[in-house]
């Protein structure tokens, strides 16, 4: 192989040894919930085992935090603290697109209740770290 | 083998206080059914005179009418039954049927034994102990509600062990425990319903009524539409056939296909494999199609008595036409619940518009619901 061949052949092997650094990404995007929309979801668990309304309300966007109560959020904690205290498991169902905002949908299979819950995330933009609502069905 | 004795000794020590299994058994039997009917024939009333379920007020006093004449209706056949045993004295229990009911007794005290905790605990509490939901809350520091939630999910949880293990058949074990609750209160033995506590017709009826609340969605907070939504695109699917599409994931309710087996936990083997991408499919191009026959045709007894033709119509109104543009259907996945399992699916409209989240409760093997969330402000259920 000759210099000029070579040199050729730069801009394809290039392209050919990136691919596998976007390889990732797509398959996230696929099958496993985007790592912040999970991120925020963890804190929001974490928030709700450790019965703390402001840790709840931390990520939230303005208008989440004028509309949740705190008499809401305590009702939430006394259906899923205790389960989830002894522990839970996440599974990532997908994703929708509802009024311009990102819906992320997760099954918790909490393993002190008695059935399963449907969660879902409403982020704004998807991506400004802000959860704009929640529902647990 | 330590472990083993002690649970069954924790069953002996229930079988040995019959004044437990006294208070336990009114709580297992009172209104097992009543409430569910009550809530059932409530509903259906309110399907039937659309026009004037105008609220919750109005449907309060039908359940309250309804709750009147069940009491009535209880009081003369309590008479009937009075009037029944006192034309029958010679009539005394048989052997066998004592010792079917020290069984009954005995399977009683294993289901609680054998509940997993807390709800063993709450109701042991509860019952054996005899303390208050109060009480409990206290003695444990948890929330009253969680308390009260407990003690009727552990209930439950008995009342389902019980029917599987007397072949689903409520009343064998309900006649069984009858007589330990005083006369008045014991409940006439009756065959289990066909779709017990299942909530769809609840779910149905609700929004029918413009309720916002589904009965088992517990909406902590929704964001308000904040008037930024986007034009919707014009849409360039007109007449695009619907896909048949392949879904990321596909689940088959006999779990032979299905990564998320935990339905075969709660489902048993069915008369073939029904793949519940397709059964989502047939219901929502039977909304497209507006082919209520079609809609109803593998729903269970309840869903077709809940499913009004009117109600299906104003279903097929208001998604027929976004439907015809063409659609995706996706299946998300399933959500265990109590007594039955919730199947997840995502529609995505060629339309360009919002996405629609699907909710397809299977009774066993029948269709028993079918809820689809629409998006802001708030999330609210609606179904036919």
């Amino acid at each position: 192989m000759n210099k000029r061949t070579f040199l050729a052949l730069v801009p394809a092997l290039a392209l050919f040894l990136s691919v596998p650094l976007f390889v990732p990404n797509f398959a996230r995007a696929e099958g496993a919930a985007p790592a912040e929309a999970e991120k925020l979801l963890l804190r929001l668990i974490e928030a709700v085992k450790a019965e703390s309304y402001d840790a709840f309300l931390a990520d939230a966007d303005a208008n989440m935090k004028k509309q949740l109560s705190r008499q809401q959020f305590e009702g939430l904690c006394g259906l899923y603290t205790k389960p989830l205290k002894q522990g839970y498991t996440l599974s990532y169902f997908g994703q929708l697109k509802q009024r311009g905002m990102a819906v992320y949908v997760w099954k918790v299979a909490a393993a002190g209740a008695p059935d399963e819950a449907l969660v879902r995330l409403w982020l704004k933009d998807g991506k400004d770290g802000k959860v704009s609502g929640v529902v647990v069905q | 083998m330590g472990m083993k004795a002690e649970h069954t000794a924790d069953i002996e020590a229930l079988l040995a206080q019959a004044g437990w299994l006294r208070r336990f058994a009114r709580a297992l039997l009172h209104n097992a059914d009543d409430a569910e009917d009550l809530a059932h024939d409530t509903l259906a009333t309110a399907l039937r005179q659309p026009a004037a379920g105008a609220g919750r007020a109005w449907l309060a006093t039908v359940a309250r009418n309804l709750a009147v004449d069940r009491f009535r209706g209880a009081v003369r056949r309590s008479r009937r039954e009075e009037a029944a045993q006192d034309h029958d004295p010679g009539r005394v229990t048989t052997p066998e049927e004592l010792v079917g009911d020290a069984q009954i007794h005995r399977h009683v005290a294993e289901a609680v034994a054998n509940l997993a905790e807390p709800f063993r605990q709450t109701l042991v509490l509860r019952f054996y102990q005899g303390l208050s939901s109060v009480e409990i809350a206290q003695k444990l520091r948890e929330p009253e509600g969680t308390i009260r939630w407990r003690v009727k999910e552990g209930l439950g949880r008995v009342r389902r062990e019980l029917d599987r293990r007397h072949g689903d058949n409520r009343a064998a074990w309900v006649a069984a425990l009858g007589p330990l609750l005083p006369k008045a209160e014991a409940p006439a033995p009756r065959p289990l319903r066909a779709a017990r506590s299942f909530p769809a017709p609840m779910w149905l009826a609700a929004t029918a009524m413009g309720l916002s609340v589904v009965v088992t969605a517990i909406v902590l907070f929704a964001p308000k539409s904040d008037g930024t939504k986007d034009s919707p695109t014009p849409s360039s699917g007109a007449n695009v056939p619907v896909p048949r599409n392949t879904p990321a994931v596909r689940l088959n309710l006999a779990g032979a296909l299905a990564p998320q087996t935990d339905a075969v936990t709660v489902l048993p083997p069915g008369p073939g494999r029904i793949d519940a991408q397709s059964l989502a499919e047939e219901l929502v191009g039977a909304v497209q199609g507006n082919d209520y026959d079609a809609f109803v045709a593998k729903g269970s007894a309840s869903f077709r008595a809940a499913v009004a033709t009117a109600r299906f119509e104003q279903l097929n109104a208001k998604l027929g036409g976004r439907l015809s543009k063409g659609y995706r259907l996706t299946t998300l996945g399933s959500v265990r619940r109590p007594e039955h399992i919730d199947w997840i699916f995502k529609v995505e409209f060629f339309d360009d518009e919002d996405d629609a989240l699907v909710t397809l409760p299977m009774d066993g093997w029948q269709v028993a619901g079918f809820l689809i969330n629409e998006p802001f402000p708030m999330p609210v259920e609606t179904s036919p």
